[in-house]
């Protein structure tokens, strides 16, 4: 299962709840998901999740084309969005037409740190390319969009699946576990989208209740080589 | 229902040269029979105004007209074309509500221009 993406308007929209705002504060947060990238996406910066719109703040996960491109980046706003953080795996490390699992881990609370970024669970080495000042914005205006910005400019080109967010920085065995079995560890589990495909809302189903209004995306034709998902009802999730 | 679509995204060099062309656009927009529009300019993730236009017209021909105004006005004017380190027009070729479509990417053309400048 998985949701496909158009490359030219399609997202998800799952809004800004306490429960998904400020997942880097300290002590860190979690990013997990499934991609296919068929291209790098629209302006070749196709959007896994944007959570920074106009407000000044926020931060996003994409394919990256300006550094080291193909990579994996991860921006976060700081400094008043003046001194921004900007990391990215090496150069190529994304690949496209081919499922990878991808994960980024990351403490915001000083401008020294860091983050953590995964692909296939190996850690990746990380440049970067932007070197944040002062103290990191807050995200918490912005809405958490999968698969675009919430202007519709970075529409993600192929698919995307099982996204999960956590409130604490996973262990390296985590991360395998979760690239496996998404939804297995539920210790500070924020969301949990398995992107299904076959809803009319995207349900969360932690029962955290952050769902996702549809624009376009549909049920994907290809599947991510998982063993096993751990995932209550759908109408649970929606309705929970 | 057809909902013929156009998207427009510009990144310019400067703000005040993104307002001009919004100013343009919004002008041209006037009279045109649209579903919805969605016209603004936003900081993109390396801080430059990026103007971006969405619309869904409710007639072929208000969209083909809007196309042209871009490509003569935007596209092919020399001087705007300088202002903008890069961009692209997609427009959907079916007369589908996308709503009511499983999966229609082979039927978006999209073309880029000023792509090198990033």
């Amino acid at each position: 299962m998985s949701r496909t993406f158009n490359g030219t308007s399609d997202l998800i929209n799952c809004n800004s709840a306490s429960g998904i705002n400020e997942l880097f504060a300290s002590p860190g947060g979690t990013l997990c998901a499934w991609i296919y990238p068929l291209t790098t996406g629209e302006g070749t910066l196709g959007r896994i999740i944007d959570k920074r719109h106009t407000f000044p703040g926020g931060w996003n996960w994409f394919v990256d084309t300006v550094n080291n491109a193909p990579s994996l980046r991860f921006l976060h706003a700081f400094n008043g969005n003046l001194n921004n953080g900007g990391w990215d795996t090496a150069t190529s490390s994304l690949v496209l037409k081919t499922w990878q699992h991808v994960a980024t881990t990351y403490d915001r609370s000083s401008a020294s740190n860091t983050p953590t970024m995964y692909i296939n669970a190996s850690i990746q080495t990380i440049t970067t390319t932007d070197t944040p000042l002062l103290t990191a914005d807050t995200d918490k205006a912005a809405a958490w969009v999968i698969g675009n910005n919430l202007a519709t400019t970075r529409t993600w080109d192929g698919e995307i699946a099982y996204m999960q967010a956590y409130t604490r920085i996973l262990t390296q065995n985590e991360i395998i576990q979760t690239m496996w079995f998404p939804g297995s560890i539920t210790r500070n589990l924020a969301a949990f989208w398995p992107l299904f495909g076959h809803s009319a809302i995207e349900g969360d189903y932690t029962g955290n209740q952050n769902r996702g209004a549809l624009t376009g995306t549909v049920l994907g034709i290809r599947q991510p080589p998982i063993n096993g998902v751990f995932a209550p009802s759908e109408v649970t999730a929606v309705n929970g | 229902m057809s909902k013929p679509r156009l998207k427009l995204v510009a990144v310019f060099d400067t703000l005040g040269h993104a307002q001009t062309v919004q100013a343009g656009l919004a002008a041209a927009l006037v009279g045109t029979n649209r579903f919805d529009t969605q016209l603004e300019i936003y900081q993109n993730e390396a801080n430059q105004p990026e103007l971006v236009l969405h619309v869904r017209f409710n007639t072929l021909s208000d969209r083909e007209a809007v196309r042209t105004y871009i490509t003569t006005n935007i596209q092919n004017n020399a001087l705007v074309h300088s202002w903008i380190q890069r961009g692209w027009i997609a427009w959907h070729l079916c007369t589908h509500d996308e709503a009511s479509v499983v999966d229609c990417r082979h039927q978006t053309d999209v073309t880029q221009f000023q792509e090198a400048a990033l």
